[in-house]
């Protein structure tokens, strides 16, 4: 018993003692004062940080086979370690990235850990919840910790950006429990499990259509989708790249699991719920993409991207099937790799460029460094010999799967990845254009890790796009 | 002797140019000019010779010599085929790409490691494009080509708006490719569920127990992706603009290539492989190939920008291959492949004398132009040679092309629309002399234009030059080399001998 318990929560137990490390360091802070060196307490932290994600990532994987705990509250599968050492790996590129940041606010380097540890526990507690009321607290453990990195960084607009988070998750997660209160109501269990037995027996209402909509709802929040779409633009311009790393990917994995969890599941059983959330992805891909026309704001470009993205995996999701959640767990890791790449560079040259917008971005004097951004950006339009290429083929040959009804909506795909097409390639340009100022960088970013990551992740975007047979065999095993 | 087919490997055909522009950008090449110009021209020479041995030693072991998986779970090879299609466009890509790579000595003047770069690696996507034997595999290199000939276009172009242009042909380009995309899905699905096994090999589909209503719609499908290449007259608006902004060895490979790809493949996928549903399109399509060639040959003639000319006049010719095409006979679809190959190297000469006149000149308004026949009369004489092979002169090679594409149209037995779009057609042979005509006319005779030309022609525009009149002289003469490749067509199966 004990045994088993430890085999599901070594990776959480990790963290959590990571956290109380980072909080007792913290409350030591004043004694760090006797060395000259001034940065000893944002590397003490980080390391203590490192060590500890990857500690969780290696008990993650330690653990074998399948478990349940709590009371089945908790459970452990193979598509939950997957996505849990996802999370962690996001955490760990985010560390990587945190120098500006930390170099900004040093006293708080010790907060800011605590709160990215929780954060990523919070994630992965979601990713294996088994139980509403796991699940919500989870959900808000990690939103928390999120608010509070947003605004973490000195000045006006993290706070505004922070506010604006908090307020319109606050409203979301209201949907959430509405939701989930109809249910309890229908069924007086919050266990999946037991909720999906006692629904297979009985004919669906119209309460139980609304309660799955409501619950879609409060998650969708999370990937700004269509109804609380709009807070995306104002948060990510008014973030710190690091954080907007962690924003714009943990979240997006989380939810992205839970929901093929309850899809296949609890709002599993009536095509109309489908439907609507069908049409919610699809609304709000074509805002993104439409948006982001005319926007030269690089941080809302982004943004809007990431819609789009959660979009499109929205849109794969609502026509369930164990291939549909294969392809949308692949397209994924195509889409966080590329993702944090393009932050990593934005993260490089935010210090030395006051304004990132389109025709005031400049590029740097490593033309390795923005050919790796250019590799990013056109991987996320989805040309060939990226990761980005293999993921829509993937993703489209899982929704003609379904049958020819879909096509129509295919062919909007078509025209949205069109349009994305139009700003990632104005961004690429953006950057590689030959008659620009160009910024030497300072050495201290250049010996940040800041580049290996940029690096790094234009690296695994185009071995995945050359050689993606491993991968996707994987992802088509976790949902057999 | 030395038995050269053991060293003709298609994989390494393919990526060969690739190696070599990877090479160009190494750190440790020198970053001199000249060194990477002369060491890029012999990169292509060298691959075009390696080619011409495929010409010389073919046989028919080339068809699937290379296929590993790459996304097995899904049946998708990443594999490379040769038939006697492929290998007589494999040739006039080397072909025309070698005389681009001459061409760009004074055209090309800055950023000249990533030009060349740039167009080893463009090489390598259309040789893929039109040696793969997996479906995805196709695919790939199309979506591929569009990265390299975005920068092409867009970089070293000659207009002002040549990012405009370049962002134009992308964004047309790539929304037909991914509607030929979900065609290329459906046809890899539905040949699974008749068929029972995932295969994406070009040649083995399998589509007996496919409905025609669904190989139309997926007919339908692929012609949006092919008709943005091919051009077709709805979608062609991009290509003008792409061609008159680009550098003018680029619009030499643009037109004589580019373009061909979206034929080679509508030869593959409608014809070969949809058959049955390629039969009730036809007809269609051969209206739209008769819009094609009526109705851009009448904007040609109203242009006043020499490259706008032969622009137009490409999509013109265009028309008439997809003519070819559609009628679906052994005249018809011979007369298509020699007519692809004709009008590639013509189209490569015609832009190939209006770079010449954009350099002599610095004016491409034909209203401005004038008298160069006096002070260039070696330019005057091969251009002459290429605009009749353009109009149709016999013993040149436009002639037989036009000739046998419109005669096949007229033989062809699928319904008599086709006969009569054919009829139609045929004043297409006046129209084109009137703009071809207008061309050397107002360009090269009469009162002297603005622009005094110094000099004639140099020695390697000679080279140009020379090359592709010699070569519209034999195909002109000897056509049956290529005509002959066709041995059988059977409209009821679609097998085409090749």
């Amino acid at each position: 018993m004990v045994n088993d318990l430890l085999n599901i929560f070594i990776p959480h137990i990790i963290l959590i003692l990571t956290i109380i490390a980072q909080l007792v360091l913290g409350i030591l802070k004043p004694y760090s004062l006797a060395f000259k060196y001034k940065d000893i307490n944002i590397r003490i932290s980080n390391v203590v940080t490192i060590i500890g994600i990857i500690g969780a990532i290696a008990g993650t994987l330690y653990s074998s086979g399948d478990y349940a705990g709590f009371n089945y509250s908790m459970i452990v599968t193979s598509d939950v370690k997957a996505l849990s050492v996802l999370v962690l790996i996001c955490g760990l590129i985010t560390v990587f990235l945190n120098t500006n940041l930390l170099r900004g606010n040093r006293q708080g380097c010790y907060k800011y850990h605590t709160l990215l540890l929780t954060a990523l526990l919070g994630g992965i507690c979601a990713l294996g919840a088994n139980d509403f009321l796991t699940l919500f607290i989870s959900l808000e453990s990690m939103s928390f910790a999120l608010y509070f990195l947003i605004a973490f960084p000195k000045g006006y607009n993290s706070k505004e950006a922070g506010f604006k988070y908090l307020i319109t998750n606050a409203i979301s997660i209201a949907f959430f429990l509405f939701g989930v209160s109809y249910i309890l109501g229908l069924t007086s269990s919050l266990n999946f499990t037991e909720i999906t037995q006692i629904l297979e027996s009985e004919r669906c209402s119209i309460i139980y259509a609304i309660a799955s909509i409501m619950i879609f709802a409060g998650l969708g929040m999370k990937l700004a989708l269509f109804p609380f779409a709009n807070w995306i633009l104002d948060v990510f311009a008014g973030s710190e790249t690091s954080i907007l790393n962690l924003l714009s990917t943990v979240p997006k994995i989380v939810v992205t699991g839970v929901l093929i969890r309850l899809l296949s599941g609890v709002m599993g059983f009536n095509a109309e719920v489908n439907a609507v959330i069908l049409i919610l992805g699809l609304i709000t891909a074509l805002w993104a993409n439409i948006y982001a026309i005319k926007e030269t704001n690089v941080k809302k470009i982004l943004a809007c991207s990431s819609a789009a993205n959660a979009a499109y995996m929205i849109v794969i999701l609502a026509v369930f099937s164990s291939f549909a959640a294969s392809a949308v767990i692949f397209y994924l890791i195509c889409y966080i790799f590329m993702n944090m790449g393009a932050f990593a560079y934005l993260n490089m040259i935010e210090p030395e460029c006051k304004q990132l917008t389109l025709d005031k971005l400049s590029r740097t004097d490593s033309r390795l460094s923005a050919s790796a951004f250019a590799v990013c950006c056109l991987g996320l339009a989805g040309l060939p010999a990226t990761s980005g290429f293999v993921g829509k083929i993937f993703l489209l040959y899982s929704l003609l799967q379904s049958g020819l009804i879909l096509l129509p909506i295919v062919l909007l795909l078509l025209l949205l990845f069109t349009t994305g097409l139009y700003f990632y390639i104005k961004l690429a340009r953006s950057i590689i254009q030959t008659n620009q100022t160009v910024i030497h960088l300072h050495y201290k970013i250049l010996n940040s890790f800041s580049r290996p990551v940029l690096l790094l992740m234009a690296l695994i975007t185009i071995v995945i796009g050359i050689f993606p047979i491993n991968l996707i065999a994987r992802c088509l095993l976790l949902f057999q | 002797m030395f038995d050269f087919s053991n060293i003709l490997s298609l994989p390494v055909l393919v990526f060969l140019p690739l190696i070599f522009g990877l090479v160009i950008l190494m750190p440790f090449f020198p970053n001199n000019d000249i060194i990477v110009r002369r060491f890029a021209k012999g990169c292509i020479f060298v691959h075009l010779i390696y080619t011409l041995l495929f010409w010389i030693f073919y046989n028919d072991s080339f068809i699937s010599l290379y296929a590993p998986d790459w996304i097995k779970t899904l049946g998708i090879n990443f594999g490379f085929a040769m038939d006697k299609l492929a290998l007589v466009f494999t040739v006039l890509t080397t072909i025309v790409f070698t005389l681009a790579g001459i061409a760009s000595k004074l055209h090309i003047r800055h950023g000249q490691k990533y030009y060349y770069a740039l167009l080893l690696f463009f090489e390598t996507t259309i040789l893929g494009i039109f040696n793969a034997s997996d479906i995805f595999t196709f695919f790939l290199f199309w979506e591929l080509e569009l990265i390299p000939a975005y920068f092409l276009i867009g970089y070293w172009g000659e207009g002002n708006s040549a990012k405009k242009s370049a962002m134009k042909f992308i964004l047309y380009t790539f929304l037909g490719s991914l509607f030929m995309l979900v065609g290329l899905i459906l046809l890899h699905y539905f040949n699974f569920l008749s068929a029972g096994i995932l295969n994406g090999q070009i040649g083995l589909y399998n589509l007996d127990k496919v409905s025609p209503e669904l190989q139309i719609l997926i007919s339908i499908l692929l012609l949006i992706g092919f008709g943005v290449k091919l051009p077709i007259v709805p979608i062609h608006t991009w290509l003008p603009d792409a061609h008159t902004d680009a550098a003018t060895p680029v619009s030499m490979i643009l037109a004589g290539i580019l373009l061909k790809t979206g034929a080679y493949a509508i030869i593959r996928f409608n014809l070969q492989t949809l058959t049955e549903g390629f039969k009730y399109i036809a007809p269609v399509l051969a209206v739209f190939a008769l819009i094609n060639i009526l109705y851009t040959a009448l904007v040609a003639y109203a242009q006043t920008d020499i490259k706008r000319i032969v622009a137009y006049s490409s999509i013109s010719n265009m028309g008439l291959i997809l003519l070819g095409i559609c009628s679906m006979n052994i005249i018809g679809l011979s007369g298509a492949v020699f007519h692809s190959i004709a009008h590639g190297l013509i189209t490569a000469g015609l832009f190939a004398v209006c770079g010449i006149v954009l350099l002599r000149c610095r004016e491409r308004n034909i209203n401005k132009l004038g008298g160069i026949a006096a002070k260039m009369p070696r330019l005057f004489g091969f251009a002459t040679v290429i605009v009749l092979a353009s109009i149709g002169l016999p013993s040149l090679a436009g002639f037989v092309g036009e000739v046998i594409s419109i005669t096949g149209a007229l033989a062809s037995e699928l319904s008599d629309y086709t006969k009569f779009t054919a009829l139609l057609a045929l004043p297409v042979l006046i129209l084109s002399s009137c703009y071809m005509l207008k061309f050397l006319h107002r360009g090269f005779f009469g009162e002297e234009g603005e622009c005094k030309p110094a000099a004639d022609i140099a020695n390697h525009e000679f080279v140009i030059l020379f090359s592709i009149v010699v070569l519209l002289f034999i195909l002109g003469c000897f056509p049956a080399s290529i005509l002959d490749i066709i041995q059988k067509i059977s409209v009821t199966n679609g097998a085409v001998v090749w």
